[in-house]
């Protein structure tokens, strides 16, 4: 028998899942979210999951993809951590990353994540791309989607990446770096890892880094606000845990983990307007409390990227 | 009876690939294809780990300061993370959906004609009395059995036979 969860849908199956989901439907009718259609990635069950609101009046997507590896294999992430989407202009992807976690498993876990992303931003093969990686198992993974002249869109990658890309990215290297798992419910913590690199707060591990900063370098990408910005301290997108500010050894504590990776070089200089993050101006002080207007109730804060309007937009003008 | 069906990954038809797909109002990008279909390219993009969706929309202080960066930034392209919203459960047949996700071998056919679905979900299938599956088979729907009159609007449920023809 084949399991079939339809990840692109939400759950409806129970009076508690639909009034869920009628919830959702009404803020989606409601102004401003009307004027957007959802496209959702869902896991199995109520954990993780992205979605993607894209504007009625801009292009409809010409695809949409809910996986990174070949469609042969998987149809969607089962944890709902990939929306992929193709507008005529550029590529745009929406990840939810693995976190790397304190235990082996989860960060074996979060070494396949990385790898998924690294086939996935990285590789080269043109021979894929006749069957857009739909078809071939072999070559498991997702073709970047290409212009018509058969060279890679350019490409839009945000979301929780959930690691700090380097150390001016969390507020207090020293503290993350010595961080260690903690036992639950009076159990004792897992072990340290055997590897010093693998130690740490996860997202902050000298392994987490040294893969993240290989991998947008080899794809080309850039960190569109530190382009932007320098290296700016305290420009955090997460504080504390989630659900507590006032205690806690993480109050006041914060790395940054939400992203837009873009291509770099050319493209960069004549595309991208400004990249904001909703903290930005906010005194040191008061993040702490994370203010309703960065973060709307979550533990992280919105991040923003504007494209310049004029030129740029088509293929023609950015190649 | 669903091991009569295999998930179509994106469709290999590149002009089929989840065009529209999921649209809240389910209107599966009914207008993509429309000459004065929108052409205009995103330009704004922001993103968000909402740590719930359904969490931050529920009380009404989140649902406010968020509605309200969306109002002032306008952004053409809103990414969420963490949504916490779960998938459709595996047993709910859309048959809105078939002609998409649902494909059927000559192989995966039982020997004799009729196949039954159920559990599917009716509810915006009302006009649907053939389904075109991938491979060019035809199946009609021969009949119709409603088992869940109680939630009439949202979710039909029903029982389906189809035939093949």
């Amino acid at each position: 028998m084949i399991v079939v969860f339809s990840r692109g849908e939400l759950r409806d199956d129970t009076k508690q899942y639909r009034e869920d989901k009628a919830l959702i439907d009404v803020v989606m009718r409601q102004k401003p979210l009307s004027r957007y259609r959802a496209f959702w990635a869902c896991a199995d069950i109520k954990r993780a999951g992205v979605g993607v609101l894209v504007k009625k009046d801009v292009e409809a997507p010409q695809s949409v993809t809910r996986s990174l590896v070949s469609h042969a294999k998987k149809e969607a992430h089962e944890e709902g951590r990939v929306l992929l989407m193709e507008f005529s202009s550029v590529a745009f992807l929406n990840v939810y990353a693995q976190n790397n976690g304190w235990t082996k498993e989860s960060m074996a876990k979060r070494r396949a994540w990385d790898d998924e992303l690294r086939a996935f931003l990285c590789h080269e093969s043109e021979s894929l791309d006749a069957s857009g990686g739909a078809t071939n198992e072999a070559f498991p993974v997702v073709s970047r989607p290409r212009q018509t002249d058969g060279s890679r869109k350019p490409l839009i990658w945000t979301g929780d990446l959930n690691a700090c890309h380097r150390e001016v990215d969390v507020s207090h290297p020293a503290f993350f770096a010595s961080q260690k798992a903690e036992g639950k419910n009076g159990k004792a913590p897992v072990e340290l890892p055997a590897d010093p690199d693998d130690r740490g707060q996860p997202g902050f591990t000298v392994n987490e880094r040294k893969r993240f900063d290989a991998l947008v370098t080899d794809a080309k990408l850039v960190d569109a606000y530190r382009e932007l910005h320098g290296d700016a301290e305290m420009r955090m997108t997460w504080f504390g845990h989630p659900g507590v500010t006032r205690v806690g050894k993480y109050r006041g504590r914060g790395m940054r983990l939400d992203y837009f990776f873009v291509d770099g070089g050319d493209w960069f200089r004549e595309n991208v307007e400004s990249c904001v993050q909703a903290t930005d101006g906010i005194p040191v002080a008061e993040l702490a409390e994370r203010p309703d207007r960065a973060f709307f109730g979550s533990d992280h804060c919105a991040v923003l990227l504007r494209l310049k309007s004029a030129g740029g937009g088509t293929t023609s003008e950015s190649r | 009876m669903k091991r009569f069906f295999a998930p179509v990954g994106g469709s290999s038809d590149p002009s089929k690939r989840a065009r529209g797909d999921g649209g809240p109002e389910g209107d599966a990008g009914a207008g993509a294809c429309a000459p004065d279909a929108p052409t205009r390219q995103p330009k704004s993009f922001m993103t968000w780990n909402c740590n719930s969706f359904l969490g931050r929309m529920r009380k009404e202080l989140d649902k406010k300061s968020f509605l309200r960066y969306v109002e002032d930034h306008d952004p053409d392209i809103i990414a969420l993370q963490e949504t916490w919203l779960p998938a459709a459960a595996p047993d709910r047949y859309d048959t809105f959906h078939c002609a998409e996700r649902v494909q059927t071998t000559p192989e995966a056919l039982p020997p004799s004609p009729g196949v039954v679905v159920q559990g599917a979900n009716l509810a915006r299938s009302q006009l649907v009395g053939t389904l075109t599956f991938h491979g060019a088979l035809c199946l009609r729907i021969v009949s119709r059995e409603q088992t869940n009159k109680a939630s009439r609007r949202r979710s039909r449920r029903a029982r389906i036979t189809f035939a093949l023809d």
